[in-house]
């Protein structure tokens, strides 16, 4: 485990790195590439290879749809109206991120109701056990398990 | 021929199963403790007999015994000794028999406690019942799905060799440890069972299988801990956790057995929310049944599925069995069920408790919900929609920042009522110094609002948390006369659950620190245009120069490894920070090329660069660059994390004198009224 923690820096040829340093730097810098198509790609999903995003996917498929978002961009087209393009061609399967309303709002809906139902449910449980059984010495209990512990809480946590 | 003996040892093995699980609930039955000491012995031997089975398959494995399938399937003559070995658990066959090695010494273990002088000898023949079904299930698939010592007729000259994918150290380790962690949370499943069966209303199943619920969420933790950094060093996406359905599965279990470690303390300490317990175990043991069916049976498609194939139907079949069984046993029990105490406040320990515990089970959920989407949305509408990273990020993201906000509070609320003045009092320092790093933060450019709130929401919690060890060491040192750092190792030796459970959430928020850091502060370019050589390339904070490309050899010399070799100098001063190696392999028998990243920078800042491609013998090539901060976080956090997890195991003997809290409440607390 530590090993894998530490190894943040890997110099693997020695002499090699002896002649990077010793080779000028040379000026000329390579065009910045499209960012734009990139940023876009990031946010579709790969037609070929399941559960990958386009930007990261390889295939000659997907390197056509990098060049139609790119023609798209290149016509003046925002990214948000290159996705709608993606959206209502290929249904809401092509993004990364499924559209909030729709056929995926349950979705989306899903985790917020869940949260709700089970923070409902606990609430009635808590009311529930609030009315029901015996009250206990808690103090009572934690000083028969560990004397320390009962006076620790009693001292940090009650007195005040 | 060792082999043959090895498949037979295995047919015993299920044999040996099925006897414990008829013989022990009759001996039970009849009172007649030979039976059940005989299902025992039965369910004891399952792991000698198993190990001759594993031992069979690794020595065709050692011997290049092409003529069994899974050898030939796994390994080639060029495969080095230590893949080897570790290719009996490189694809499902194998797989399933070094899971049934683990699990059955699990049972081994289990069975050789010192039951008597435990005092939950009636729990026995129920446990050993349990635990061979579950066992049996497993041989039985083995034997008649999943065969590993299948035989060719006319065995191949050479076999196909490991996947290449899984020829990292993260990965060597990771499978064993997940299945140590799903097989270790067999036992408290086993005791659950045991104790409904047995219609126990105590928390005894609670207490004696505390420590091997902790050992199997210690492992279950690592391994997904080692899957995060493989797919990190392997994979090339950059990141450490890209929410895949294999690395969901093994999630939604941590994210159910981890609140169920807090609220077995309830029981323990209070005698309340019983039926939750039984519920968050049962709940805990269904969801490894579901992970691994749905997967298996390749219903969802997953980047690294290595094991898809037909016995998907059988582990579907099991967890209904398994549901179907629990949820009956359960539904007749809950008159035993009953709570013992009165919930004095919410604004409590317990109360808090269930409210995390609910958090836990809705990020559970979430993380369910959208993992089974594509599938759901399929059946439903027939199309087949994908959930990406951004679902979970949004959804899951602010129930887990909603955790670690509940750290910070849950250990300053007493069992039974708190003090509302104190626990504020209390909060005060560390929600100073939360703003204070804050401030710093903002000072320092990190002006994105959401994740400077949630790095000041860090810094309080760990705050909090170090001030709980504080106050403990000064308590001691006061009333014991103890220097400081005595104070503080006594305190975590006498109090290891508590204390290795605080150091478990530090390691939590170092975690998300590394989290927050690459989620909302990670960049990454776009695969460059090609680069000639000694030509440069800007990527935030660093230029990188290219220097060409060189063949080294390979590893294990069963793949051609074409090396880039990249100056790295500061942007902004142009200083030479070093040079990275970024290396592209193609395994020509396996028909796969993976793309190795070449990792550096600082500890906080990591730069991961990846050769995408290259032309003309190396006159251009191009590039992908990761700029990842804080991403070491995680793994420091992990380490941590593993480390609490020892403190809270590391047994101290004077701890095993004290009776039971169960018992002193039932003495000391009848009548008594709560201060």
């Amino acid at each position: 485990m530590l090993r894998f923690a530490l190894h943040t820096l890997r110099l693997s040829g020695l002499c090699f790195l002896v002649a990077c340093l010793l080779g000028r730097p040379v000026i000329a810098q390579v065009p910045a590439p499209d960012e734009e198509t990139y940023r876009i790609a990031k946010q579709l999903n790969c037609p070929t290879c399941a559960g990958r995003n386009l930007a990261d996917c390889p295939t000659e498929t997907c390197a056509q749809w990098k060049a139609e978002i790119k023609a798209q961009l290149d016509t003046g087209k925002s990214a948000q109206e290159v996705l709608d393009y993606f959206q209502a061609r290929f249904g809401p399967t092509v993004l990364q991120e499924p559209p909030k309303a729709g056929v995926t709002a349950p979705l989306w809906a899903a985790p917020v109701g869940a949260a709700l139902i089970f923070l409902l449910a606990a609430g009635a449980a808590m009311w529930r056990a609030s009315h029901r059984g015996e009250s206990a010495n808690v103090a009572a209990a934690d000083a028969a398990e560990d004397p320390f512990v009962a006076a620790l809480e009693a001292e940090v946590r009650r007195d005040g | 021929m060792f082999t043959d003996l090895g498949h037979l040892a295995v047919i015993f093995a299920f044999a040996a199963c099925l006897y414990a699980a008829v013989v022990s609930p009759i001996g039970a039955w009849r009172n007649d403790d030979r039976l059940v000491q005989s299902g025992r012995s039965a369910a004891l031997m399952t792991f000698p007999l198993i190990l001759i089975g594993s031992l069979g398959l690794w020595y065709a494995l050692l011997t290049h015994d092409f003529g069994v399938q899974y050898v030939a399937s796994v390994s080639s003559l060029a495969t080095p000794v230590f893949f080897r070995i570790t290719a009996l658990w490189g694809s499902q066959n194998g797989s399933i028999l070094f899971w049934c090695l683990i699990m059955s010494a699990f049972v081994a273990a289990a069975m050789l406690r010192d039951w008597d002088a435990a005092g939950d000898k009636p729990l026995l023949p129920y446990v050993t019942m349990t635990m061979a079904l579950v066992l049996g299930f497993f041989l039985f698939l083995q034997l008649f799905l999943a065969n590993a010592f299948v035989r060719y007729d006319f065995p191949p000259q050479d076999g196909r060799g490991l996947n290449p994918l899984l020829r990292h150290p993260g990965m060597i380790i990771h499978p064993p440890m997940l299945y140590a962690g799903y097989t270790g949370l067999l036992v408290p499943f086993a005791f659950c069972v045991a104790s409904l069966i047995t219609r126990r209303s105590d928390d005894l199943w609670l207490r004696s299988s505390r420590r091997w619920t902790l050992v199997g969420w210690a492992f279950l933790t690592a391994g997904l801990l080692l899957g995060g950094r493989w797919a990190h060093d392997v994979l090339g996406w950059g990141g450490y956790w890209g929410w895949d359905p294999s690395e969901n599965k093994p999630l939604i279990t941590w994210l159910i057995a981890t609140p169920f470690l807090h609220s077995a303390m309830i029981q323990e300490k209070r005698g309340m929310f019983k039926n939750w317990n039984v519920f968050l175990m049962m709940l805990t043991f269904a969801s490894m049944f579901f992970g691994t069916a749905f997967i298996r049976s390749g219903l969802l498609t997953s980047v690294h599925a290595f094991a898809a194939s037909d016995i998907g139907p059988y582990f579907m079949g099991a967890m209904v069995v398994i549901l179907t069984a629990c949820a009956a046993l359960w539904l007749t029990r809950l008159d035993v069920l009953r709570s013992e105490n009165k919930l004095d406040s919410v604004f409590s320990r317990e109360g808090i408790f269930l409210i995390q515990n609910v958090l836990f089970l809705s990020t559970a959920f979430t993380v369910f919900i959208g993992t089974i989407f594509p599938i759901l949305s399929e059946a439903i509408g027939g199309t087949k929609i994908t959930v990406g990273p951004p679902f979970f990020d949004q959804t899951a993201g602010p129930q887990m920042a909603a955790l670690v906000a509940l750290m910070g509070v849950a250990p300053l609320l007493a069992w039974g009522k708190s003090n509302g003045a104190a626990v504020g009092r209390q909060m005060l320092a560390p929600l100073i110094f939360a703003v204070a790093v804050m401030i710093a933060l903002f000072a320092a450019g990190a002006t994105q609002p959401v994740p400077l709130l949630l790095f000041g929401l860090c810094a309080y919690t760990l705050a909090q948390t170090v001030m709980e060890y504080v106050r403990g060491a000064r308590a001691r040192m006061r009333s014991m006369n103890e220097s400081a750092p005595v104070a503080l190792v006594r305190l975590a030796q006498k109090h290891q659950r508590r204390y290795g459970g605080y150091l478990v959430h530090i390691g939590v928020v170092l975690m998300a620190i590394g989290v927050i850091g690459k989620g909302f502060y990670g960049y990454d370019t776009i695969t460059t245009p090609a680069v000639k050589l000694n030509e440069s390339f800007t990527v935030g904070d660093y230029t990188f120069t290219y220097r060409g490309i060189r063949p080294v050899p390979c590893e294990f010399n069963d793949c051609q490894t074409i090396q880039a070799m990249l100056l790295v100098t500061s942007a902004n001063d142009g200083r030479v920070l070093g040079a990275v190696f970024p290396h592209r392999d193609h395994y020509p028998v396996q028909q796969h090329t993976a793309t190795i990243p070449a990792i550096s920078g600082t500890f906080n800042t990591e730069v991961y660069v990846l050769l995408a491609a290259w032309e003309d013998g190396g006159a251009t090539a191009s590039f992908q660059v990761f700029i990842n901060p804080l991403i070491n976080w995680i793994w420091v956090g992990g380490i941590v994390m593993i480390l609490g997890f020892v403190v809270c195991f590391w047994k101290a003997p004077e701890r095993e004198a004290v009776a039971s809290p169960a018992a002193a409440r039932r003495v000391v607390g009848a009548g008594a009224p709560a201060r």
